[in-house]
């Protein structure tokens, strides 16, 4: 439990969260009570029944989904969560000193001009520098799930936060597990790192750098997305749907029993096929015949017969592709 | 409350304050709200803005200022075309790409069709790279060796091997290329990079809001300034001329490039992504908002294409497996037959081709096709 500095409110708040939000007055304060201002979110632009429509819509268009997934899925859950992401902007620059490969070349070939015989490898030193605005996003909750972590902050503006706006929509606003420090700490440690990736695009080693690595603002923003489950038949399936932006970010979603049977069935049997037409021509039954065309036809059949097998057994996980 | 009796007061009192009052939770948090809103040197107007907006379109007068409040003049945009003729293009997109699903021109049904103004950079860069590196090639070596022929003499034939062979590398790469950037940070739409690459500084013409208002469109702000957009553009264009220079090599050991940016010009395009259903499915397509022209989307695959793509490759199977063994019978002629090793090696190629694209589009979810 945590009390909120501004209005005195009790609310719940987990043993890792460190920026709070309070959910009563919208303030975000840390767990001392000094007021947060950079704070920020993107507005809700699908709601509750429109991220469920979109997802339904675009999940019924996936291979083997049903036909009447729009008309029988049942709801059991939709709750809207708000994502906090650290966004810090790091002006880095970046002095180095290191090693760099180059050759020397011997014994032309006489019937290739131009082209040398041996090649001897050695290191020459090499310096340079790289000046680079970074741009970095940082979860602000642990275990988060990588495809939403992954997922582009959307391109409609940004707009400070307003904690009615998502009180609208029942939305359940998540603490930062990340303090600014923290956050800024660790955006310092990716530019570091994004910097180095520079560097050793130029130098095979490094001898030694020097790096001025300036973190300058940085502001905690909330992402809203649809965490939705339904049930269609007697299974359950999970969903996350960006509630700016409608994009389906991830969705488990259901096969119809016929794909199935009929990916299965005819995998199975361009596996038999295949492996007759491979056996036949590698004499493996009798004597060879059709040595060329079983190698070939039976491979490719046996091959798709896999794939379809595969795809007729595995459950299947959606991602829209932005 | 106190901020409204504050607001109250001063306009009673005939003072006006730059805050734009809009809902009841924008005066809860004061302080902070401030720079929501910004002022049009030009009207006078209050706007609302992104808090990283830095180039700033006012939505009552049009006009276009950087957030120290200068206003820019010589910015162009691409004028647009209404949400029907953007439509129509649409269709016609889809009537390019039907294949053999006639039904989807029409029976399409658009869910979304809404033209959005983006904010873009453009600018001349001149790139002039140096690098070095090495590639390797094969030498073709004559050599001899000893053979047994089939009566059990020994004979020395001449054949060919071949060694490898390293050739230095010293190249230059120099390129004057029209760069844009959509001046969002860590934005993305779907199919907005190719649509940046279709605009054409030719279509544009000096910013008039005047023309396009009646369109509605939404107008998004730049987060990047210039100066940023001109480094960026140095280390795009740099990675370009670096993956260039290495395509062609074993090793890269060393690439130099300097560029000058000339022309930098603030644009704003208008693109639009329509969503449409078609059997229930939904579907997407960007569209060029100056052309009304389609340039990148999803195509449906419906069951009739389906079965038709796995005909074509179970036929292609067939045809991939005679190949081959037309193949293996001109190896096994004594004097090997050129006509029935071509053919062969054709037909296995195009059987294979045809199985590998019939059974993907088998699989497919929905096919992607560029206007």
């Amino acid at each position: 439990m945590a009390r909120c500095a501004f209005c005195d409110a009790d609310f719940e708040a987990g043993p890792g969260d460190v920026l709070l939000v309070c959910p009563y007055c919208g303030t975000a304060q840390t767990t001392e009570g000094a007021k947060f201002t950079d704070h920020y979110m993107i507005r809700v632009h699908f709601d509750q029944s429109e991220a469920q429509t979109t997802l339904l819509d675009w999940v019924s268009k996936q291979l083997g989904a049903p036909e009447d997934l729009s008309a029988k899925a049942r709801f059991l859950q939709y709750l809207q969560i708000w994502y906090p992401f650290w966004v810090s902007r790091v002006d880095a620059h970046s002095e180095y000193h290191g090693l760099g490969r180059d050759a020397n070349f011997y014994d032309e070939w006489p019937q290739y001009r131009g082209a040398y015989k041996r090649i001897d490898f050695f290191w020459k030193p090499e310096s340079g520098q790289f000046t680079r605005r970074h741009e970095i996003k940082i979860a602000g909750t642990i275990g988060i799930d990588e495809d939403i972590r992954q997922h582009p902050i959307p391109t409609r503006a940004k707009e400070f936060f307003s904690h009615a706006h998502a009180e609208e929509f029942d939305g359940k606003v998540l603490h930062s597990q990340l303090t600014k420090e923290q956050a800024k700490d660790g955006a310092e440690k990716i530019a570091f790192d994004k910097q180095t990736a520079l560097i050793m695009d130029e130098v095979e080693k490094i001898e030694s750098r020097s790096d001025n690595i300036d973190v300058g603002d940085t502001y905690l923003i909330h992402v809203p997305v649809w965490e939705l489950e339904y049930r269609y038949g007697n299974s359950k399936y999970k969903a996350s749907v960006a509630a700016s932006t409608g994009y389906v970010i991830e969705s488990k979603y259901p096969r119809t029993l016929a794909f199935r049977a009929m990916g299965v069935g005819f995998g199975i049997l361009m596996l038999i096929i295949g492996g007759v037409l491979i056996a036949l021509a590698q004499g493996l039954i009798g004597a060879a015949m059709y040595t060329g065309f079983g190698t070939v036809s039976g491979g490719i059949l046996v091959v798709l017969g896999l794939v379809l097998f595969y795809k007729g057994v595995s459950r299947k996980e959606a991602k829209e592709q932005m | 409350m106190r901020n409204v009796n504050i607001t109250t007061i001063l306009n009673r009192i005939g003072l006006t304050i730059s805050l734009q009052i809009q809902t009841l939770e924008n005066l809860i948090m004061s302080d902070a709200e401030a720079a929501d809103v910004f002022k049009c040197p030009v009207c006078n107007g209050n706007i609302t803005v992104g808090p990283d907006d830095v180039v700033i379109t006012c939505t009552y007068c049009g006009s276009i200022s950087t957030i120290e409040g200068v206003e820019i003049r010589d910015h162009l945009m691409e004028g647009a075309v209404d949400s029907d003729e953007r439509e129509k293009g649409f269709r016609k997109f889809l009537d390019e790409n039907k294949g053999f699903n006639k039904s989807l021109p029409v029976k399409a049904q658009v869910v979304e069709n809404r033209l959005i103004y983006v904010p873009v950079w453009t600018a001349k860069v001149k790139a002039d790279s140096w690098y070095k590196g090495y590639k390797t090639v094969q030498v073709p070596v004559q050599k001899t060796r000893q053979v047994r022929d089939s009566e059990g003499n020994y004979r020395t034939e001449t054949y060919t091997d071949y060694e490898p062979g390293y050739v230095p590398v010293q190249d230059e790469i120099h390129t004057d290329t029209d760069e844009r950037l959509l001046a969002r940070k860590g934005a993305r739409f779907y199919g907005l990079e190719d649509y940046m690459e279709e605009i054409d500084l030719a279509d544009t013409e000096t910013w008039n809001w005047e023309k396009i208002k009646d369109l509605e469109p939404a107008v998004l702000n730049a987060e990047i300034g210039s100066e940023e957009f001109e480094k960026a553009i140095h280390g795009r264009v740099a990675d370009r001329h670096r993956s260039q220079a290495k395509s062609g090599l074993t090793e890269l050991f060393d690439c130099r490039t300097n560029t000058s940016v000339r022309g930098t010009t603030y644009l704003q395009a208008p693109f639009s992504l329509i969503r449409y259903k078609f059997q229930g499915d939904l579907y997407k397509c960007a569209i060029d908002g100056h052309s009304g022209k389609a340039v990148l989307g999803e195509i449906p695959i419906t069951t009739g294409q389906r079965v038709m793509w796995t005909i074509v490759g179970f036929i292609g199977i067939f045809l991939a497996g005679a190949g081959a063994e037309l193949v293996y019978i001109a190896m096994q002629m004594a004097e090997t037959d050129m006509l029935y090793l071509g053919g062969g090696i054709g037909a296995a190629i195009i059987g294979i081709i045809m199985a590998v694209f019939g059974f993907r589009t088998l699989l497919m979810t929905q096919r992607e096709k560029e206007g």
